[in-house]
């Protein structure tokens, strides 16, 4: 199962208390030591459904500042998951749906296990367990770690 | 570390896979397994009796899974609780703050899922009410290792 070298864990990242105890949670399950890579997936705008505007319209420092802003908080997670033992790395990846690009990392990678938190930045599914933490679960093909995932 | 890790088992394939990860956890921690199974009754209108399908059945299959996690060489025992309303998932995370454990383990297809279609609807009520992180095993993994 141990292959030196190999990013064993993907953590998905979007600066969200739930993440930071995901993060923990994992650095507990694991040996100290196990390659991570955190990504922070953005999606693009025109993901958004109700997006009208043509891109073009889009001023050109809007998509610097949200990749910009992507890979800080992908850094910010690796020193996260770093401070919980992982030798990690970090990434900023665009993708839709979000879910897809966190399991289609860890398929690239071969990962063994996907490290999310039980409900993230996503506007209303604030409030219940994360569509995108359920969506992870359900279509992964490694398991899964859903930090604490109850809201109290 | 986990020193205490609640595995939900259900006789079915799908909670059999997350059981040598129950065992290698355990382990490596040198903590205990707390095997939780819920025997699910379904309420029946007018006079007939709840009913619980092939619960002997199942229930020799946990025996069987729970026997299997003390011949990996870890303590493990088995809690039985029974639903009538609220579902397995609730269920499942009511023991775990019982018993107070420090991880959930579950396979995401049990018996009552559509393979390849839904997330198993208890690891997904799970996910919504649990208190403690969940590792989610999904029903390949242990065919990849």
């Amino acid at each position: 199962m141990t292959r030196a070298g190999d990013t064993r864990v993907v953590v998905a990242y979007d600066g969200s208390d739930p993440a930071k105890e995901a993060i923990e949670s994992a650095g507990r399950l694991m040996a100290p030591g196990t390659k991570a890579i955190v990504v922070t997936v953005w999606e693009p705008l025109n993901a958004i459904p109700f997006w009208g505007a043509p891109l073009g319209a889009v001023p050109k420092t809007v998509f610097e500042e949200v990749i910009s802003r992507a890979k800080e908080v992908a850094a910010e997670g690796a020193l996260v998951a770093t401070a919980a033992g992982f030798e990690a790395e970090s990434k900023a990846r665009e993708g839709s749906p979000i879910w897809r690009a966190i399991t289609r990392e860890a398929e690239e990678r071969g990962a063994e296990l996907i490290v999310i938190g039980s409900h993230g930045r996503t506007g209303v599914s604030y409030v219940l367990a994360g569509s995108v933490a359920t969506a992870v679960t359900q279509h992964a093909k490694c398991s899964v770690l859903v930090g604490r995932a109850g809201v109290s | 570390m986990y020193q205490k890790i609640l595995i939900a088992l259900d006789g079915s394939e799908g909670s059999a896979r997350a059981v040598p990860h129950a065992i290698d956890l355990a382990k490596g921690n040198g903590g205990e397994v707390i095997a939780v199974h819920v025997d699910e009754r379904m309420v029946a209108k007018g006079d007939m009796p709840p009913v619980h399908p092939n619960e002997e059945q199942i229930l020799q299959e946990v025996r069987d899974q729970v026997n299997a996690i003390q011949s990996g060489g870890v303590n493990a025992e088995l809690v039985r609780t029974t639903v009538i309303v609220g579902g397995p998932g609730s269920a499942i995370a009511k023991v775990a703050e019982d018993v107070d454990a420090d991880l959930i383990v579950i396979g995401t297809r049990g018996h009552s899922s559509i393979p390849g279609l839904i997330l198993g609807s208890v690891a997904h009520r799970l996910l919504h009410v649990a208190h403690r992180p969940v590792l989610a095993i999904p029903p390949s993994a242990a065919d990849e290792k």
